[in-house]
């Protein structure tokens, strides 16, 4: 009966089990647990529902929708990766950031992968938000284990944008449900006249229909889950946030909460134009911004938002090559996203050095973090041979079939194309952006990181971490380029599969290789023929989130509260001295609060009476009008 | 429940709900002779009669939802158009039940709380009172008599003004906080007796469902046409009625009351008092006027003070340095969504604010009681006496959080629920103002819970050095059966919802 168990919540258990162990037990299960969902969500039957009634509605628990089985999959995956990963950071040194008891970050951790899994499986709105919540709650537990001041802080914006997110989409599903009467998670199907899934398109003559963004519901659920993915400028929350967990929590960080958006797009949004913008103005945000940071985690994070800029593209696409590169971008992204953050994670851990400037020269003393640092930073750039090239290709391929999903059609001698600007510019900013990629984290971060500058004389310090951060890195690094040489068994779970079962995607053809290489190759060569202007300074970008941090404080400050103070006068007087001035009038004594009125602020009988006489009339007034 | 209780007692449960208490409360002063240990006896004796309460209570909500009948008793078989008849049907048998698990299980609390606030002199006088509040909040759910309403509203109220005024043993400023209260309180008091004078003259009779009839009988037969009594008695319940319930503007007399009352006892009025102010507006606005007055335009204002309520009273709770006055200013608030809800006067609108009385009295009397071991442990309820205190008394902190997330309305809690069925209910009439307002609400109660819950769990305290320990057993039960059960209702909301569906149905039967 395993198989009938929501796979989600294996590791919300577990993680109640990991804060209510005593001891060091809690870190092996830290590794059993996710091992155990991986297991639970293969054992899933196909087309098998766990059903729950609750208020007046039937809740779907868990079942297969078309992406959850390569997401729920690489979840676990990483929450496994994960918990090696973070096994023995309270090794390190004492004062070193990773020295704490690590508790409360494993126990988030699986909190939040448990959750994201059960948002995978949610086969209805409800089930969806419940989980999206908790995911809120265990990644916030997971930046304050950062344990400084600067994570406190920032988990704090962090948590409270995430509430107000959650709180915008549950005002869109509550329309949603309302306008529609129905919350069950609808089931996508492909439409079109080809057989070939690759080239149909999400929906055309099916039930399945694109979300329209004329209901309001619709946008505001829309709007939550950009919020959660990082979308410029809402997502300014997540450079913000995940540089200032601890080196193992920012790997936890990186995998979940904007991948989870994209399979909620995916499920909710596909093929709705206007992502393809959303998804290209993230692509060059992550880029522009990754290139001028300084410090490492920072430039990944940004990097982040670049990748899931893909991805959200390829979901506003909609025709079937680009859901299946969607989920399976998503799939290697976390995997190589996690593997650069292990091995910048490592780099803080060892050194406690976290800025570009501050770093440079460790090639001899860290090899193996350098050897997985660059095998990572070569899969994000799309190298052939490893998972970014065979996942990458594919979404850029769904791009360039504009006629499938922005017909261009010419009316009265115009050219008339159904998408905000014309469907080509898509794939020249997605091309544009992967040589920004390469740019940014496929040379700068390796080479600022471990280059730079040469390894002092006579280095032997041995600065690799402990085996288990070490194996980590070598288990992710090995599929990064196992899903490059053979990706048949990732293109195996994807949405759609050709009827024939015949090969879904070739991503090694002669065009594709060439093309890729000589992107890579330019901009290798740009890399260092600018090298002088890219080396980085100590500096400070500024990003949307400074509207919170620093500009609504300042208003509350500067004009807010001086106007208050201004009118306060005239609030005393209404409040105040308008009944005193009554009680005057008719004669009775000063109020009852005035006596006392030294000690604390009086609140007056007076007032009340008052009050409740304008009360009364307004009573009686209406009640005139009625009859 | 027929099983614990024996055929004879059976059939007078609706007066034994009151008489236990009320003779109790007199019998508790008797304490007062015992030389040593007389305060553990009046508390022993108030645990015993609040426990038999709870049992009478549970077992009568049993029977009503099992017959699917009101359970009617009358006080010395006189008919109920001369005599006081008590009833219990699906609306005051939730109540009664509500009224009588905090009552019960505040007295659990109390033992520990009034030994450490209250002059050992007292204590026999403070359970005696305290069960006469009791005796008079259980008696206004239950009578269907409306003088009796008075009668007994003027009892709890009278035994509350004594309670908060016990409070001064700590806090001086509690004396003035209970004159105020006692000023107002009687004001309103006096319009809701008005009120009933009026519909007394009107109808010539004092028996709710007696009075419901003749009004019907003189709506059909045109008498009410143009008659200004209905509505001058209308009017002057609802302004007092609106006063006992603290609904916002008139909420003025509840911060201070609530704040210098003994923990005990802020923790009993909170989850209590307020509800059966709402209690009786349900009744007198469905149950008697019902079918013969258009209330929607003053169910309309209602609703507009309501909304004021929700927002400006959290944004009042923002800015409080004491965290009971916090919980204060947040109850005025959740007070405002009871009305809100029936304000609306449609299903979801009214089993919103039935639930809604339920719910909050489990979360507010939950977290008063975290405050108030916190006032025993650390000794006092400033917001500096709170800094770091989560990892000093880690359970009663959790409790506090927990219950802080169902105000919040966080899915899972109870508070969840209570808001969904408002929003839907507003949804439902196309009030999209009024479902922003709710959402609204919840990210203000965010802030002023946050505010407290980063102070509590990531404060420094003032003085390191200081001991302080976990509360004691007696105050952490009961402290988390209210803050489990409200999870356990937002997990698993059927039972509630259930019931208050029952009791919307009833209350909508005649229409606003």
């Amino acid at each position: 009966m395993v198989a009938s168990f929501p796979p989600g919540f294996i590791l919300i258990f577990g993680a109640l089990l990991t804060a209510l162990t005593p001891g060091t037990a809690h870190k092996a299960w830290s590794l059993i647990a996710p091992l155990a969902a991986l297991a639970v969500i293969w054992m899933f039957p196909e087309h098998g529902r766990i059903v729950t009634h609750w208020l007046d509605y039937d809740l779907v628990l868990a079942q297969f929708n078309l992406p959850t089985k390569a997401f729920a999959t690489i979840f676990a995956l990483m929450a496994f990766a994960g918990g090696l990963f973070a096994y023995h950071q309270d090794r390190g040194k004492p004062g070193s950031p990773g020295y704490e008891d690590r508790r409360v970050e494993l126990a988030g951790a699986q909190l939040y992968a448990g959750s994201a899994i059960g948002v995978t499986f949610a086969g209805d709105l409800i089930t969806l938000f419940l989980f999206w919540e908790i995911m809120a709650v265990g990644s916030t537990l997971v930046v304050w284990a950062g344990n400084s001041e600067a994570a406190r802080k920032s988990g704090r914006r962090y948590v409270n944008m995430h509430l107000l997110g959650g709180a915008v989409m549950m005002a869109g599903i509550a329309l949603h449900v309302h306008a529609s009467g129905s919350i069950l998670i609808p089931t996508m199907t492909l439409g079109g006249e080809l057989v070939d899934p690759v080239r149909m398109v999400v929906g055309e003559g099916q039930p399945w229909r694109v979300p329209s963004l004329e209901s309001p519901g619709s946008v505001l659920m829309l709007l939550g889950i950009l919020i959660n993915a990082g979308a410029p400028p809402l997502g300014s929350w997540l450079p913000d946030a995940y540089p200032e967990a601890s080196p193992s929590g920012t790997v936890f960080l990186s995998a979940f909460t904007t991948k989870t958006s994209v399979y909620v797009l995916l499920v909710l949004f596909s093929g709705c134009n206007i992502l393809v913008w959303v998804g290209c103005l993230m692509a060059i945000y992550g880029i522009v911004y990754a290139i001028l940071e300084n410090d490492m985690r920072r430039i990944l994070a940004y990097s982040i938002i670049n990748q899931v800029g893909f991805m959200v593209c390829a979901v506003g696409i909609g025709t079937g090559l680009s859901v299946n590169g969607a989920t399976a971008h998503a799939f290697a992204h976390i995997i190589y996203k996690a593997l650069l953050l292990m091995s910048a994670g490592s780099v803080l851990f060892m050194t406690g050095k976290r800025k570009c400037t501050d770093l440079g020269g460790l090639y001899k003393a860290m090899p193996i973090t350098m050897w997985c640092g660059i095998i990572g930073a070569l899969a994000i750039s799309a190298v052939p041979l490893t998972s970014g090239f065979t996942t990458k290709s594919m979404i850029t391929d769904a791009a360039t079939m504009t006629e499938l999903w922005a017909p261009v059609t010419e009316q009265g001698g115009q050219l008339v194309w159904d998408s905000l600007l014309h469907p080509s510019v898509a794939w020249f900013v997605l091309v544009a952006a992967s040589a920004g990629v390469f740019l940014h984290a496929g040379i700068k971060f390796p080479w600022f990181v471990f280059f730079q500058k040469p390894a002092p004389k006579n280095d032997d310090r041995k600065l690799d971490p402990p085996w288990t951060m070490k194996a980590a890195m070598i288990l992710f690094a090995a599929l990064c380029v196992a899903l490059g040489v053979y990706p048949q068994p990732l293109y195996d779970i994807l949405p759609f599969q050709k009827p024939d079962g015949g090969e879904l995607y070739h991503a090694f053809t002669y065009a594709h290789v060439i093309n890729q290489l000589q992107l890579l190759l330019f901009a290798g060569l740009a890399f260092f023929v600018l090298l002088d202007r890219l080396k980085r300074t100590l500096t400070i970008t500024l990003d949307a989130d400074w509207v919170y941090r620093r500009m609504f404080p300042g208003l509350w400050q500067w004009v807010f509260r001086p106007l208050l103070l201004a009118a306060e006068p005239f609030h005393k007087g209404l409040i105040q001295g308008l009944p005193r001035a009554a009680a005057r009038e008719f004669g009775s004594g000063p109020a009852a609060g005035e006596a006392e009125g030294a000690r604390y602020r009086p609140w007056g009988v007076g007032t009340t009476v008052l009050l409740l006489t304008v009360v009364l009339l307004v009573f009686l007034i209406l009640n005139l009008f009625v009859d | 429940m027929e099983l614990v209780l024996p055929e004879a007692i059976h059939a007078h449960l609706p007066v034994l709900v009151v008489l236990l208490p009320l003779f109790g409360g007199l019998l508790a002063l008797f304490t007062g002779l015992i030389q040593r240990g007389g305060g553990f006896v009046a508390w022993l004796w108030s645990a015993i009669i609040t426990g038999l309460i709870l049992v009478c209570a549970a077992s009568m909500l049993f029977e009503v939802h099992t017959t699917g009948e009101a359970m009617v008793y009358r006080l010395g078989s006189w008919p109920e158009q001369y005599g006081i008849g008590y009833s219990v049907d699906a609306l005051n048998g939730y109540v009664i039940l509500v009224v009588a698990i905090i009552g019960f299980l505040s007295t659990i609390y109390a033992k520990d709380s009034v030994m450490a606030e209250i002059a050992r002199d007292r204590h026999h006088l403070f359970y005696s009172v305290w069960l006469l509040a009791i005796a008079g909040l259980i008696g206004i759910t239950v009578t269907a008599d409306t003088f009796n309403i008075y009668v007994l509203l003027e009892i709890s109220s009278l035994t509350v003004y004594t309670l908060v005024a016990l409070g001064g043993d700590r806090d001086r400023r509690a004396l003035v906080a209970s004159l105020k209260y006692l000023i107002l309180g009687s004001i309103g008091a006096t319009f809701i007796l008005l009120g009933i004078g009026y519909l007394l003259m009107l109808t010539g009779t004092l028996n709710m469902n007696d009075m419901h009839e003749q009004l019907v009988r003189m709506h059909q037969s045109g008498e009410l046409a143009n008659n200004r009594t209905v509505f001058v008695s209308f009017a002057l319940l609802m302004v007092g009625l609106s006063l006992k319930m603290a609904l916002f503007p008139l909420h003025l007399w509840l911060p201070n009351a609530y704040t210098y009352a003994p923990s005990a006892v802020t923790a009993l009025v909170a989850a209590t008092a307020t509800k059966v102010g709402v209690y009786m507006t349900f009744r007198f606005v469905f149950t008697i006027y019902g079918g013969v007055y258009d209330s929607s335009a003053d169910l309309y204002f209602l609703g507009l003070c309501a909304c004021a309520g929700v927002v400006i009273s959290s944004m009042a709770a923002i800015r409080q340095m004491n965290v009971k006055k916090v919980l204060a200013y947040s109850s005025v608030g959740q007070i405002a969504y009871i009305v809100l809800g029936f304000s609306l006067a449609n299903e979801s609108g009214v089993t919103a604010s039935v639930i809604h009385i339920f719910n909050h009295a489990l979360i507010k009397g939950g977290m008063f009681m975290a405050v108030g071991a916190v006032a025993l442990r650390a000794g006092g309820t400033k917001i500096e006496d709170f800094k770091g205190i989560g990892r000093k008394m880690p359970l009663t902190m959790a409790a506090f959080t927990v219950g802080g997330c169902g105000l919040i309305g966080v899915p899972l809690t109870a508070g969840f629920i209570s808001k969904w069925y408002l929003v839907v209910g507003a949804m439902d009439e196309g009030y999209w103002g009024i479902a922003f307002i709710v959402l609204l609400g919840g990210v203000l109660a965010l802030v002023y819970i946050w505010r407290l819950v980063e102070i509590i769990w990531f404060g420094k305290p003032d003085d390191p050095t200081k001991q302080v320990r976990e509360a004691p057993l007696s105050m952490l039960i009961p402290m988390w059966i209210l803050i489990g059960a409200s999870v356990a209702f937002g997990v698993d909301a059927g039972w509630t919802a259930d019931s208050a569906h029952a009791a919307a149905e009833l209350l909508l039967e005649g229409g606003p």
